[in-house]
């Protein structure tokens, strides 16, 4: 009898990265699990659906982050949202909004391995974005669970403001190592 | 720096947008009785504005939505932005 059991292990593309030293702390926020979703929620079935599986309706104001329970989600267009959800948690909760929404016009995809999550922390997170994104992060244009998708030089991310100081920044897997390569230089820059 | 404003995202950086050509060109209803004519009108024939242009956009980096914008393409000002769907807003010194 052959032994078909394997181990899996996880990997990341930032395995192995060196944390810089400065004003900034960054850690990759390890193995979230990512849902994006898509629907209408002006017209039809679909916005009160999800909001039984959720726990509270998607955020509608554009740009804007909600929290229920331990999903966070994101509002990156008028017809589509991410979820965050703990470790492993992505496959439950992605049969539970397909076996709600049935033949309700939707999607609903894992995106768990196509992004990583980068967690900056410390008071300079504004000024170490600033380097690298057009965005204004001047406080009082973005504030606490406000995010943003932009690009930070040539990668495609998703900021997210935690509280006063902190941000998450989301990352394709592919650009992780860029985008921590230049904020990492950044920050040691800032720090010289 | 030109900035854009996303009907959703408001004022960003040019550089997160990519232009999509002139705007408010229907694809025709019922494909099987166009002529090659019509299609090729379709496909190819533009207004080529010198002056108030309509035209579509798209915030490929940001929510990736398309919209449309009113731009002077002689002084590559935005005179408007408004949602895919709405109708076109009428601007000061648009002769069409
Ligand atoms: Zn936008």
């Amino acid at each position: 009898m052959v032994n078909t059991t394997f181990d899996v292990s996880k990997i990341s593309p930032l395995d192995g990265m060196v944390p810089p030293v400065g004003g900034v702390s960054l850690r990759e926020k390890s193995y979230v699990g990512k849902i994006n979703l898509r629907g209408n929620v002006e017209s039809g079935d679909f916005g009160h659906i999800v909001e039984s599986v959720l726990g509270g309706f998607v955020p509608t104001t554009p740009n804007t982050v909600v929290h229920y329970g331990d999903l966070t989600i994101f509002w990156l267009g008028p017809d589509e949202w991410l979820i965050h959800t703990p470790e492993g948690g992505q496959g439950d909760l992605i049969d539970r909004l397909r076996a709600a929404l049935g033949d309700t016009h939707s999607a609903v995809t894992d995106v768990s391995d196509y992004f990583v999550v980068i967690e900056m922390r410390g008071t300079d997170c504004r000024d170490v974005l600033a380097r690298g994104c057009s965005l204004d992060f001047h406080p009082r244009s973005f504030v606490a669970d406000q995010c943003a998708q932009s690009h930070f030089s040539h990668a495609n991310v998703l900021i997210h403001q935690i509280n006063d100081t902190d941000f998450d920044v989301q990352v394709r897997w592919t650009y992780a190592q860029y985008l921590w390569g230049f904020l990492a230089e950044a920050v040691e820059n800032m720090a010289a | 720096m030109l900035t854009i404003k996303c009907p959703w995202c408001g004022d960003r950086d040019l550089t997160e947008f990519a232009a999509g050509g002139e705007g408010h060109i229907a694809r025709p209803l019922e494909p099987a009785t166009q002529s090659d004519a019509e299609w090729g009108d379709y496909i190819y024939t533009r207004k080529n504005t010198k002056g108030i242009h309509y035209e579509r956009w798209m915030h490929a980096q940001g929510c990736r939505r398309w919209f449309n914008a009113v731009r002077d393409t002689v002084s590559d000002e935005f005179l408007a932005f408004y949602k895919t769907g709405e109708p076109a807003p009428k601007v000061e010194g648009d002769g069409s």
